[in-house]
């Protein structure tokens, strides 16, 4: 993944994107397993997008959100 | 369709964040990144969250667990005096919202209500232990009959309900129970399922019922 965005002086991504990475990840892994328990219609889909998804897509939001506030 | 076109989206926008984070260095890339990685999650979510509500009021839905099976069943009984299978067979309730149809709240927050009780069974169908008796929480209330019946000709006309010892007001105010007062008490026999002669519809018919 390092060299798709910014580096700094050593070459490293910038903080801020490597946490918007880790962001995007989250909630792509959350967007597919959402995807997944829509293709079933069972109480443990539903269990499934609640945990699952939902924890996945929650945690990449704030994570993003944290990293409007994070300073370095 | 909207639900899945959002997710979709969704993903496309993440993985255009997961690939370039540095379009956040401009004003613009700022609201995109806003946009990837919280409103559009956020709106995947909630559709999601729709569809699974949506689903939950299934009849398929609730007969899928395994403790839901006979109760499924009991909707093909062949006795017109079986209230649900009456109800079901004969199209008096929406037969794929069977059991929501007739298990809601016919009130402000009902729908709510019910979707929160049957978290409490998902709650006891994984991790707590399934009673040999199913009960319902509280008394069957007539204003889930009534939902549909009140104002109804057979409603209306049945000579019983007319009666001094009924009478509509008593069954309006759940005075006098639909249910339990002797009248229509054969509901879900899932005890005497087994020697229970089922309906067996056309297939045409079947394909129009689905999967109960």
């Amino acid at each position: 993944m390092i060299g798709l965005g910014e580096r700094n002086g050593n070459g490293r991504l910038r903080g801020i994107e490597w946490r918007l990475r880790i962001a995007a990840v989250l909630v792509l892994a959350g967007l597919v397993v959402e995807g997944a328990s829509l293709t079933w219609s069972h109480p443990t889909a539903f269990l499934v997008f609640a945990i699952g998804s939902g924890g996945l897509v929650g945690v990449g939001v704030l994570s993003y959100l944290h990293s409007l506030v994070w300073r370095p | 369709m909207i639900t899945v076109t959002t997710i979709v989206l969704a993903g496309a926008l993440a993985a255009l964040m997961l690939w370039k984070p540095e379009v956040t260095h401009t004003n613009g890339g700022k609201v995109l990144a806003f946009v990837s990685l919280f409103v559009f999650p956020m709106l995947a979510a909630f559709g999601g969250l729709n569809q699974h509500v949506e689903r939950s009021k299934k009849t398929v839905f609730c007969t899928s667990c395994h403790a839901m099976n006979d109760y499924g069943k009991s909707l093909r009984i062949d006795d017109p005096t079986h209230l649900p299978a009456a109800h079901w067979q004969n199209g008096r309730v929406p037969r794929e919202d069977a059991c929501f149809t007739c298990h809601t709240d016919y009130t402000m927050y009902g729908d709510y209500k019910a979707k929160l009780r049957g978290l409490r069974h998902v709650w006891v169908q994984y991790l707590g232990t399934i009673p040999k008796t199913i009960k319902l929480y509280t008394p069957y209330n007539n204003r889930e009959c009534l939902h549909c019946h009140e104002g109804a000709r057979s409603y209306e006309e049945a000579s019983p309900h007319k009666a001094d010892d009924v009478g509509f007001a008593r069954l309006t105010k759940n005075e006098v129970s639909c249910l339990t007062s002797g009248c229509h008490d054969q509901v879900h026999d899932v005890k005497g399922l087994s020697k229970a002669a089922l309906w067996n519809p056309e297939p045409q018919s079947e394909a129009k019922l689905g999967k109960e």
